[in-house]
């Protein structure tokens, strides 16, 4: 059996679902950069949920140690009800996170760390041919990177491949994105980034081997 | 309430959302084809496409210790996927160690240095700003430039292992105008290169171990502190049959090669020397023409070590006089295809600078300089010409150096320096307040004894700028953070070896945002106005540059890897002493108020109930450089304290349990390994371990640090750190 | 015929592991599983009068190999050349050669879910090259031949010296020699 995120792209819209990758996306990006901005929009954390939920991805959001959402009380704009997340504070945590905290990246975002233990492992040489392929020339150490494969699964979707998504999926992705979640759930403080873990582990955790319903014969 | 229910409990509208931010980004994500990624991730910029840093076979020079091997890097997919030695390399023979053949994770180091940082918070809190290449250098320089204009030059320390960049390093801080120099060889050979320098005028004689029948080594440690063809060296000449001694506390797997193994008292090697140099000379069996003809001083040194007798020696080592007297026979008999080991700095005692002096004049009495199986001048990295940019004159500066060299240190010469009187100076502001500190491929806070002492100096500054590969120790508590590309990824220097000058360059493309140290300066050094000392617009320019001489050029060099060269001649009975000859009595000695003749000098013991606490290497790493790695760390993954099963006994301690190790210096909890490989008033800790950050994440909890423990002594001579006058008391946890 | 395999000269091994890391990164090999191995006899005796041996080993190669016996669909090989080799197309995991080799110089491989071990660097030999142990043992202590050819290194030196093989009880004929 698959994970969820398997059985989504073949079960729900897939443009809904590329949103869903894009916005989580959008989390991990570099807080300088259009995308990464775009996460500390006040309506984001909110958005996202929503997203989350019109495809049926629940999370349990009372189980997160951090409890988020936040409430008014900490600094909240009065019309989300969120925390405001100010750019400083979202690239120190991105740096914290992703590139540096005291001797290396608390969260390191690439897949070859989780399936191999290095950088630039055989999960970058993947991701790097598949870009190339699609005319986008990438550094093979950042091609595996977090926000270029989510990424790369939204464009699937938006366009509307389905079964080159699943397959994008399958063999990019899910092997290590479970591993990301639970480590960015370990490490992360801000609001749209304990979300996008909580989304990405139930996106991404390993489906029980029990089967759902079992076959009768007469 | 349930994330539903809150979403539910809104009246926001999730049509809004999706039509409006994710579905504009979505939108361009379908039009820019994730391509730009202008987006979602910053791009690095781009760099200009090297045809020779391609698929194939490439060769280098390793980096991950000082030997400095030839490598063959097997590049596929633009990745490094095996390195070889180079059979063509003095120092490989086609060979690599451990550590070089694991050297391919140093560059995919998941924690490796990729961007320069600025911290945003104190300094050791970790919290760091991503800066671009000019606004890191910007700062930097803007902040030298204050402190130059502030304090003076002198005022900026620049402290370096000593490695490949040095011409350009030290280019930097003569440009700058700074006379504070600091190298890591103070912890290290100090001792063994003043001693030598002052008995035979070179910094360390070559070794012929093809024609040596007869080595004595004072724990100098070839099968574990690996120099790879001098190690393969020592394993040939014992399968030929070359007789091996050992002295050493503890039994190491070179000492487990020797023919004898000597667990001296710590400290008292230097007795046993004399006491060989006694026999040799009162039993007649020292070469006379050779002493009569090379050397000056026999006289005086007859009359100093005439009360060290092996009797005498024997107390004092613990070794009996028997086994001593034997070892000076087998050595005359062997003689001159004999020698003992220069070693880096036996014993680490203070009195290891008379230790390596006693050595020195042993290796003269026995006639073993210039001849077959004995000691010789061996060409240094000085001996071949390589070309350079033409620069102006470096500006003068007349402020005393902040180590004491030579103002109080008369025989300690400039480029080794007295690293960790350095520090002492910071902290106290004599003679002058340092207020920066450059440090360039070094992690003094893990390096130099006392690391708390490191840190009470680092608050006195108000620059410390780090260049390294990873974050280590020294950078987490940096305010700048600059990484260099790693040795797979970058051209440094020209390297001279033997008589062959080979060249470092990138097999594959620097990762991230990784930068050369030749460029690193460049830009800094333009920053800083000094743009005449750094006439090269990128790397080639300036190995074009080195080249000259050579008769080749550098595409040529890169593709054969090295260029054989003429190596002048050695002339090898002329000493550059003062009186040009072996001085087994140094006039410069005597001239410092020093004894002029090796002589004895008792070294300190533990109290009852304490013991030496040993310091050494394992063949899996290089100091604290490579815990990370993880093939490294797979088969080398911590450090534990080898105790003795008497002594386990008596403090009630098996094997396995945990002991506290304290010192005057702190403590530290490690387990224990009962061995009977180690003298009962010993415990050993394989320095290098004690990394503690999560992050790392190999090293995380692997091992503790002995730096934590060790005390600082300086010998007054040669400046050399005694790393071994350490003394702990151990109790179980 | 070849029968190729190797001798190891047991003095000259110095425990420094490069065979271990240069085996591993040529193979691809998981980081904490090992095609072969040093094994450390030591310090034996009481101070001082102590010793050490340091013993490398790896796959020995064998003529009548336990792993191709039990291995039920002929997925363990041996080479006309000696060289015994899994198929691993044809392996199917499930383990019983692991188990049946005295030596253990099988593991499961996580990555690929099948058994593991040395080949003699067999994409080395092929291309006239060393097996990546024997090019970088810093002793010379690992050497590798044919030993049915009288120009090989080794077969020269068992004719030299004494030299003892491992478990030979077990009949499995293994062709690594040591020699002291």
């Amino acid at each position: 059996m698959t994970c969820l995120a398997e059985q989504l792209i073949n079960e729900t819209d897939p443009a809904a679902l590329g949103r869903l990758f894009a916005a989580l996306a959008a989390t991990v990006a570099d807080p300088r950069t259009d995308a990464g901005r775009l996460a500390l929009e006040d309506d984001f954390v909110f958005g996202l949920s929503a997203l989350a939920y019109e495809l049926g991805v629940v999370v349990d959001t009372e189980r997160d140690p951090e409890r988020i959402p936040k409430t008014a009380t900490c600094g909240a704009s009065a019309a989300s009800g969120h925390a405001v997340i100010s750019v400083d504070d979202a690239e120190a945590e991105y740096v914290r996170l992703f590139v540096c905290d005291r001797y290396g990246p608390q969260c390191p975002p690439w897949a070859s760390y989780y399936t191999e233990g290095r950088l630039a492992g055989s999960s970058a040489l993947r991701a790097r041919d598949h870009a190339a392929d699609i005319g986008d020339a990438v550094p093979l150490e950042e091609a595996d990177a977090a926000v270029r494969e989510l990424g790369s699964v939204a464009m699937l979707l938006l366009e509307g491949r389905r079964a080159a998504g699943e397959r994008y999926l399958a063999e990019h992705v899910s092997p290590w994105m479970a591993s990301f979640a639970e480590r960015l759930s370990d490490h992360a403080h801000l609001e749209h980034l304990r979300l996008a873990a909580l989304l990405l582990g139930e996106l991404f955790a390993p489906a029980s081997r029990l089967p759902t319903a079992l076959e009768v014969t007469a | 309430m349930s994330g539903i229910e809150f979403i539910d409990s809104h009246r926001f509208s999730r049509r809004a959302f999706i039509g409006g931010s994710v579905g504009a980004i979505s939108a361009a994500l379908i039009a820019k084809r994730f391509g730009a990624l202008d987006a979602f991730a910053a791009d690095a910029p781009p760099s200009p496409v090297d045809p020779l840093v391609t698929d194939g076979e490439i060769h280098t020079i390793c980096e991950m210790c000082v030997w400095r091997c030839g490598v063959r890097a097997t590049v596929r997919d633009g990745r490094v996927v095996k390195l070889d030695g180079n059979s063509d390399h003095p120092h490989s023979l086609g060979k690599l160690c451990p550590r070089g053949q694991a050297g391919l994770m140093t560059a995919y180091d998941p924690d490796r240095l990729k961007f320069p940082l600025i911290r945003a918070g104190k300094r050791g809190s970790g919290v760091w700003k991503r800066a671009t290449w000019d606004e890191a250098m910007a700062y930097v320089a803007e902040q030298m430039q204050r402190i130059k204009k502030d304090y003076g030059p002198q005022a900026m320390v620049f402290s370096s292992t000593h490695n490949p960049m040095q011409v350009q390093f030290e280019n930097l801080l003569n440009a700058y105008g700074s006379p504070n120099y600091g190298t890591q060889r103070s912890l290290c050979f100090n001792a063994m290169i003043t001693a030598n320098q002052l008995t035979y005028g070179v910094d360390e004689p070559g070794r012929d171990y093809a024609n040596a029948r007869y080595i004595i080594y004072a724990g100098r440690n070839l099968a574990e502190a690996i120099s790879n063809s001098e190690t393969q060296e020592l394993v040939n000449a014992i399968a030929n049959g070359t007789k091996v001694v050992v002295l050493d506390p503890r039994f190491t797997k070179t000492a487990a090669k020797a023919h004898r193994w000597l667990p001296v008292r710590p400290g008292t090697d230097l007795a046993f020397f004399l006491a060989l140099i006694h026999e040799l000379i009162y039993q007649g069996e020292y070469d006379r023409a050779f002493v009569d003809n090379h050397t000056v001083g026999f006289e005086e040194l007859k009359l100093e070590v005439k009360p060290f007798t092996v009797e005498w020696a024997a107390t004092h080592t613990e070794i009996a006089a028997e086994t001593i007297r034997t070892v000076a026979h087998e050595l005359a008999a062997a003689r001159p295809r004999a020698f003992v080991h220069p070693n880096w700095r036996t014993s680490n005692f203070i009195n290891s600078f008379q230790t390596e002096r006693a050595v020195a004049v042993l290796n003269a009495l026995i006639g073993a300089w210039a001849a077959p199986g004995g000691v010789c001048e061996v060409s240094g990295e000085g001996a071949v010409e390589l070309g350079a940019p033409k620069q102006p004159a470096y500006p003068r500066n007349a402020a005393l150096r902040l180590d004491g060299v030579p103002w109080k240190y008369p025989l300690v010469s400039l480029k080794l320096g007295i690293f960790q009187n350095i520090r002492e100076a910071i902290i106290t502001g004599e003679p002058y307040q340092a207020k920066g500190w450059f440090i360039y491929r070094q992690n003094p806070v893990l390096s130099l004894p006392d690391r708390t002492r490191t840190l009470a100096a680092f608050d006195k500054l108000e620059l410390i700028v780090s260049i390294d590969i990873s974050m280590n120790d020294t950078s987490w508590y940096s305010d700048v953070v600059l990484p260099e590309a790693t040795y797979l990824e970058r051209f440094d220097p020209l390297i001279v070896s033997g008589d062959r000058v080979f060249i470092r360059q990138p097999v594959i493309k620097p990762l991230f945002e990784s930068r050369s140290g030749l460029m690193i300066f460049q830009d800094l050094g333009t920053r800083l106005g000094l743009e005449q000392f750094f006439q090269y617009q990128d790397e080639l320019e300036y190995l074009g540059y080195q080249v000259e001489p050579l008769a080749v050029s550098v595409d040529e060099l890169r593709r054969a890897g090295s260029v054989k060269v003429e190596l002048p001649p050695i002339e090898p009975y002329a000493f550059r002493t003062p009186s040009g000859k072996i001085e087994l009595s140094s006039s410069l000695l005597a001239a410092a108020g020093q004894a002029p003749v090796p002589t004895w000098e008792e070294p300190p013991k533990p109290k009852d109930g304490e013991f030496y606490l040993l310091t050494g290497k394992v063949a899996q790493h290089t100091q604290f450089a490579t815990q990370n790695n993880v093939y490294l760390h797979d088969l080398e993954p911590g450090n534990y304290l080898w105790l003795n099963p008497s002594a386990a006994q008596a403090a009630g301690i098996a094997d396995g349990d945990t002991a506290r190790v304290k010192s005057t210096s702190g403590e530290v909890l490690v387990p224990v390994r009962v061995t009977e490989g180690i003298r009962e008033d010993c415990v050993y800790l394989t320095p290098g371990f004690g990394h503690v950050s999560k992050a790392l994440m190999t090293a995380y909890g692997a091992g503790v640090s002995d730096s934590d423990l060790h005390v600082t002594y300086t010998d007054p001579v040669s400046g050399g750190q005694a790393l071994s006058q350490t003394f702990v008391a151990v109790e179980k946890v | 015929m070849a029968r190729m395999g190797f001798v190891i000269i047991v003095s000259r091994c110095i425990d420094c592991r490069a065979c271990m890391v240069a085996c591993s990164v040529e193979n691809g090999v998981p980081v904490g599983r090992h095609r072969n191995w040093v094994n450390t006899v030591g310090p034996t005796g009481t101070f001082p009068d102590l010793g050490m041996a340091h013993i490398p080993g790896n796959c020995m190669h064998c003529e009548h190999p336990s792993c191709q016996r039990v291995c039920p669909t002929g997925a363990t090989y041996t080479r006309p050349d000696g060289i015994v080799m899994i198929d691993q197309d044809d392996c199917i995991g499930c383990g019983y050669c692991i188990i049946a080799c005295p030596y253990n110089a099988r593991f499961m491989n996580e990555e690929t879910g099948t058994p593991d071990k040395c080949t003699l660097c067999v994409q080395r030999i092929d291309a006239g090259r060393q097996p990546a142990c024997v090019e970088t043992c810093i002793g010379a202590s690992r050497l590798y031949g044919d030993f049915d050819d009288p120009d090989s290194v080794v077969p020269r030196l068992l004719a030299e010296n004494a030299s003892y093989r491992l478990l030979t009880e077990s009949g499995n004929g293994p062709q690594i020699y040591y020699i002291d």
